[in-house]
């Protein structure tokens, strides 16, 4: 059993890893590993945020109209969706110190289950979006199925939209990823209070995630006024 | 072992965390409510929507930062990184942003 994993998954030693003098060392190690890895991710998407708001101020108005052509109401669905998602996986955390092995198992799934419907939703809006001749490179047109013309920069603003939604969901992915292995551990009740980095660690990357979806959604979807 | 590495191992209370959901449930209706009005109508100057779109933004994000993520039970040395990373992306940003408002 316990050949078919990391040895560190496997079994929650009573001692911290031999570089670390306690539990909360080996802890505080881990949790500023994981900020580091963050902060690259923050300036990862952070250069994207940037390069759309320089864009929009020399096209404003296209980019108000690019805003309009896509589905709010999909946005905030799946905005209320990852903020729950985050709730559930701040709960498992909060399981996990307890050592309440069943509680992080159960909440992991949820948490899972949630991203799955996010990936979901982000499907079926680029279902809509390929139907509206609004994907790039593929089948883009500027004149409109229902008549009229698109702006000459609407292109520009669609082409953001899909690099910054794709890229997010691609991370959207890796965490559900993360997490239904997660609850391999917890199923066989492997975390205790004094050991659940992994628990900690996977949920900071939950949380970002998730604070990545909560710019991205009103900077893509909501600004539709210069 | 140093004092203030200790404090890592509490946490925010599951009340805590479901009336951050409840507050964060509350903005994201706020900034679509507001997404429906040009607020630059009824203000002086421009870009209004884009602003309160923004610091809507910024106050979900800290929510999640400080009680999700823990910054605010955790340890210093995470705060460090985390504001290493919005610093060297606020430098980015309002040195590019500046250039191309001034032209």
């Amino acid at each position: 059993m316990t050949t078919d994993m990391p040895l560190e998954l496997a079994q929650a030693p009573d001692r911290p890893a031999e570089q670390f003098e306690d539990h909360v060392q080996q802890r505080v190690a881990s949790t500023l590993g994981m900020w580091v890895f963050l902060a690259n991710e923050i300036l990862f998407f952070g250069t994207l945020f940037v390069g759309f708001y320089v864009l929009r101020q020399f096209w404003t108005a296209d980019f108000v109209e690019g805003a309009k052509e896509l589905k709010w109401w999909i946005g905030g669905i799946n905005t209320a969706v990852l903020l729950i998602s985050s709730y559930v996986m701040a709960m498992a955390v909060h399981a996990a110190h307890e050592g309440q092995n069943r509680k992080i198992f159960h909440r992991l799934l949820i948490t899972a289950a949630l991203g799955i419907l996010f990936l979901l939703f982000k499907a079926g809006e680029y279902g809509i979006d390929y139907h509206e001749h609004l994907i790039p490179a593929w089948n883009y047109t500027r004149a409109i199925p229902d008549g009229g013309t698109r702006g000459e920069h609407v292109e520009l603003f669609i082409v953001i939209y899909f690099i910054t939604t794709a890229l997010h969901a691609l991370h959207v992915l890796i965490g559900v990823i993360l997490l239904l292995v997660l609850a391999i551990p917890a199923s066989r009740g492997r975390f205790t209070p004094k050991y659940h980095n992994f628990v900690d660690g996977v949920g900071l990357y939950w949380h970002f995630v998730d604070l990545v979806w909560i710019f991205l959604y009103p900077t893509l979807y909501l600004l539709r006024h210069g | 072992m140093s004092q203030p590495l200790r404090d890592i191992e509490s946490s925010p209370s599951p009340g805590t965390n479901f009336m951050v959901l409840v507050a964060l449930m509350v903005l994201l209706a706020i900034t679509i409510g507001l997404s429906f009005i040009d607020l630059d109508r009824y203000l002086p100057g421009r870009g209004w929507s884009t602003i309160a779109a923004l610091t809507i933004a910024a106050a979900k994000a800290a929510l999640v930062l400080a009680y999700f993520m823990h910054l605010k039970y955790g340890n210093r040395l995470s705060i460090l990184f985390a504001a290493a990373g919005f610093t060297w992306l606020a430098i980015l940003g309002v040195y590019l942003l500046a250039e191309v408002a001034i032209g």
